[in-house]
């Protein structure tokens, strides 16, 4: 509790110093570069304060508040664009926007880039950067209050921990140190994805996963969703078959693409899934 | 097998070629079309071929007109030999040889033993049986020139059209050539020649026809075509039609201005 | 002296008998190879599924594709006498993934499924057709390859397009799965769509093994021999298109089989085109079933797709060809 509160003050202290004397006055015309950063600052702020968020917030495809951003202005993220807003702060992620936030630096803009989060420790700081920068502390630490209490109330771990692949398009799987790898390992799972990696590319045949297949199949979107052909490995008909013979479970990937405390959805659907397992097979 | 053609016209990319030609052939001669570049001789032997359709005229190929002819069974009658020796791709003398018995074969046989027979009377005919398996990119343009007539006989044709066919080849076998198209045509068939050697079509053939601007000048015996005013005309030269130890032979003397 | 007629036409079936048989063994080579292990005979439940479900339709796939390209170029070099023809260097490939891209993109797919092959077989005739408008049979080697290359640019950049405007969050993935080809994780779906159009195209092209040898001595040549250029033109292109098309729709482009197959049987066919083409059947047969399981086999240290494969196998054998043909390049 005390480590927490000074950890919060030692951030403020550097970002309030960083902001150049703005002191007490908090952010008040916020634009957000950033699909992540979208979904967490709709959280932490009344609309008013916030002058743009991405097109992608509204996309219910891969946003996990499409609602909550209707209605608020968009940018695509050009440095021209984002000026006509005239923010006081703008928030990005830490890719594809690096010459825009080049740009608004050397204009004097008040740029926070927020690093990718990887695990749920990951998430935590995020969300306390974000609140800091906005100047919604309190309402930062409910948040991850919130997604404490929610981890805290998943199922008790099973032993030994089932294995679980998360297969998507063109065979791909999530590895060892990404954000899907940790929403597993926080719902009791063990992430199979490097046992069948059988190169660093990240793409596994389908047949090594009829040969060897996990406890749980976890796929991240539905068979028919993309008409594209580097998805028919979703409609494969040996994987339809897989999937009479083995335990699966379709979680959105807009549930994962962000270090958000939305993450405890997915979270909370892979703990389920896993105590329906009963006793793994192996 | 009577070849015949009455008033062809043929125009070729909007240009006139032939300009109301009537033409005829016997079978048991040999026919020479002679006459200067230009004046239309491969466009003639293309129509008589049934390669170019023309404007206004017919051609009749014993009797009938070309038209009413099957492609395949006109394949089997008439053997055409272009002027471009060409050969695209480094078949052997024989297998170039044993193309001229496709219109002969069914999709999908083989070689029979009759035209094995075919192929070899060829060879020997054009006196290249020992360049059989030699491909023919490795010989000289004479010898191809062979190669490429023998794949004409080998077809076995009833009448035989032949664009400059001895262009390029030793007087030996220029001889020798003609030598086959007179007992081609003594076996009852047509044979018709387009050359520019005047002298060989005197000695050789029966019947010449002169062409000049896409149209037949002059057609009968050569005393009759190669006369000194013909040649003065078409040609634009001054020659004379002389007999030298029996063989005749058009000297042309000089330039008319 | 020469052997009789019989023992002739034996030579070419004894080449036939050859490539045939390579072709049986790689196909069963390629059913036996996969991350599961080597072998036939897979155990249990998943054996089977893994056998019928992935690696049957893979191999036969990888047969009737590479068939189709080897007998594609095989046709398209005699037709156009020219050495250096073939399907993803005239851009007949590029044409028919286009088509494919638009069927998927428009929608076309999910009304009905052969919507996928229908379109690849239409981008392949328009390509095809264009080439040659812009070529023609009496282009040289130089016309053909730049007409191939206006082609297949075009083809391309179309194909980045309709994935750029369909909003589609992996067009840059779908653009490499196009443009370099995979045989991997494909279904018996694929199969079922492809094949029948494939197999037609097939027919189609080994039918003017006649009119390629006779075009050996020349267009004027071969119609006196009572070959019906009109008829052999329409095979060509109907022929090439289909199997092309449909190839390309199902694994996206796979360049260069059809030229390093004619190529290496020609002097076993005694440069008979007619031959070459039954000959590159097989021949390509083999040459993508090979390196579809040495694709496999390599999976543990490095991840190829097919179409990279088989470049880096074409592209500096092109070089060696054009530089063997300079002369003949020179104007």
């Amino acid at each position: 509790m005390l480590g927490r509160a000074l950890l919060v003050l030692g951030l403020w202290a550097v970002f309030g110093l960083a902001a150049g004397g703005q002191g007490a006055a908090a952010p008040g015309r916020i634009v957000s570069l950033d699909l992540c950063t979208d979904q967490v600052l709709v959280d932490l702020v009344p609309r008013a304060r916030i002058a743009a968020v991405t097109h992608l917030a509204a996309d219910p495809a891969v946003s996990a508040i499409p609602d909550k951003a209707r209605g608020l202005a968009i940018t695509h993220g050009l440095a021209e664009d984002v000026l006509r807003y005239d923010p006081d702060l703008v928030l990005a992620g830490p890719f594809g926007v690096s010459a825009t936030v080049d740009l608004l630096k050397r204009l004097g803009r008040n740029v926070v880039v927020v690093p990718l989060a990887n695990d749920l420790a990951g998430v935590r700081a995020s969300v306390r950067l974000i609140a800091s920068a906005v100047g919604a502390e309190a309402e930062g630490e409910a948040m991850i209050l919130e997604f404490d209490r929610r981890m805290a109330r998943l199922p008790a771990p099973s032993t030994p921990a089932p294995g679980a692949v998360i297969y998507q398009i063109g065979g791909s799987i999530s590895g060892p140190g990404s954000l899907a790898d940790a929403a597993l390992a926080a719902a009791g799972l063990r992430n199979l994805g490097l046992d069948y990696r059988l190169t660093r590319a990240g793409q596994v045949p389908l047949e090594s996963l009829i040969a060897r297949p996990p406890d749980l199949l976890v796929l991240s979107s539905g068979a028919d969703e993309y008409r594209t052909i580097v998805a028919d490995n979703l409609r494969h008909p040996a994987l339809r078959r897989l999937r009479e013979q083995v335990a699966s479970l379709e979680v959105p990937w807009r549930h994962w693409l962000c270090g958000t405390p939305h993450l405890a959805d997915a979270i909370e659907w892979l703990a389920q899934a896993r105590v329906r397992l009963g006793a793994p097979a192996r | 097998m009577k070849i015949e053609a009455r008033g062809l016209v043929v125009a070729l990319r909007s240009r006139s070629v032939l300009r109301g030609l009537d033409f005829v052939a016997h079978p048991g001669e040999v026919t020479a079309v002679i006459g200067p570049n230009g004046a239309g001789k491969t466009t003639l032997l293309r129509a008589l071929a049934g390669l170019v359709r023309p404007g206004v005229g017919a051609v009749m190929i014993e009797g009938r007109s070309i038209a009413d002819w099957s492609p395949p069974a006109l394949a089997r009658a008439l053997a055409y030999l272009p002027q471009e020796r060409i050969v695209h791709w480094a078949l052997s003398a024989r297998a170039v040889v044993a193309l001229g018995r496709l219109p002969h074969q069914a999709m999908g046989a083989g070689e029979s033993a009759a035209d094995a027979r075919a192929i070899d009377a060829a060879l020997a005919a054009m006196d290249i049986a020992h360049l059989a398996d030699r491909p023919v990119f490795e010989m000289s343009g004479g010898e191809r020139a062979r190669v490429l007539v023998a794949r004409a006989l080998a077809q076995e044709p009833r009448a035989l059209l032949a664009d400059e066919p001895v262009t390029g080849l030793d007087p030996a076998h220029q001889l020798a050539l003609f030598r086959h198209f007179t007992a081609l045509a003594g076996s009852g068939r047509a044979v018709v020649v387009a050359l520019h050697d005047l002298s060989l079509a005197a000695r050789f053939c029966h019947r010449l026809v002169l062409l000049e601007g896409g149209r037949a000048v002059a057609a009968g015996t050569p005393q009759d075509v190669l006369k000194e005013e013909h040649l003065a005309a078409v040609y634009g030269i001054r020659a004379r039609y002389v007999t030298i130890d029996g063989v005749p032979v058009v000297l042309a003397r000089d330039v008319l201005p | 002296m020469m052997p009789p007629a019989g023992q002739r036409d034996a030579r070419g079936l004894r080449l036939l008998g050859l490539v045939a048989g390579a072709a049986a063994a790689a196909f069963l080579l390629s059913l036996a190879t996969g991350p599961a292990g080597f072998g036939l005979r897979l155990p249990g439940d998943a054996g089977r599924l893994i056998f019928q479900e992935i690696r049957l339709p893979r191999a036969v796939l990888g047969a009737l594709v590479g068939g189709s390209l080897g007998l594609a170029g095989a046709a398209l070099q005699g037709y156009l006498r020219n050495p250096l023809a073939e399907p993803s260097l005239v851009g007949v490939s590029g044409g028919a993934a286009l088509g494919a891209v638009l069927a998927i993109h428009l929608g076309l797919t999910s009304l009905f499924a052969l919507a996928l092959p229908a379109g690849g077989l239409i981008g392949g005739a328009v390509a095809v057709l264009a080439v040659l408008a812009l070529a023609g049979a009496r282009g040289g080697p130089v016309t053909l390859i730049l007409a191939g290359l206006a082609v297949s640019s075009f083809a391309a950049a179309l194909i980045a397009l309709a994935l750029n405007l369909s909003q589609n969050p992996f067009a840059a993935v779908e653009m490499v799965y196009w443009m370099m080809g995979s045989l991997a994780d494909r279904s018996l779906t694929q199969v079922r769509l492809a094949a029948p159009l494939m197999l037609l195209g097939i027919a189609l092209l080994l039918t003017v093994g006649r009119a390629l040898d006779a075009l050996t001595l020349g267009e004027d040549a071969a119609r006196s021999l009572g070959i019906d250029l009109d008829r052999t033109r329409l095979a060509v292109v109907a022929g090439t298109a289909l199997c092309v098309g449909a190839a390309t729709a199902v694994t996206g482009i796979i360049g260069f089989v059809g030229l390093i197959v004619p190529h290496v049987l020609r002097p076993l066919a005694r440069n008979r085109p007619g031959l070459l083409l039954p000959a590159s059947l097989f021949g390509g047969a083999v040459m993508l079933l090979v390196a579809d399981v040495a694709l496999r086999l390599l999976q543990p240290w490095v991840e190829l797709r097919i179409g990279v494969l088989t470049a880096l196998i074409g592209a500096p054998f092109f070089v060696w060809l054009v530089l063997r043909t300079r002369s003949e390049l020179a104007p």
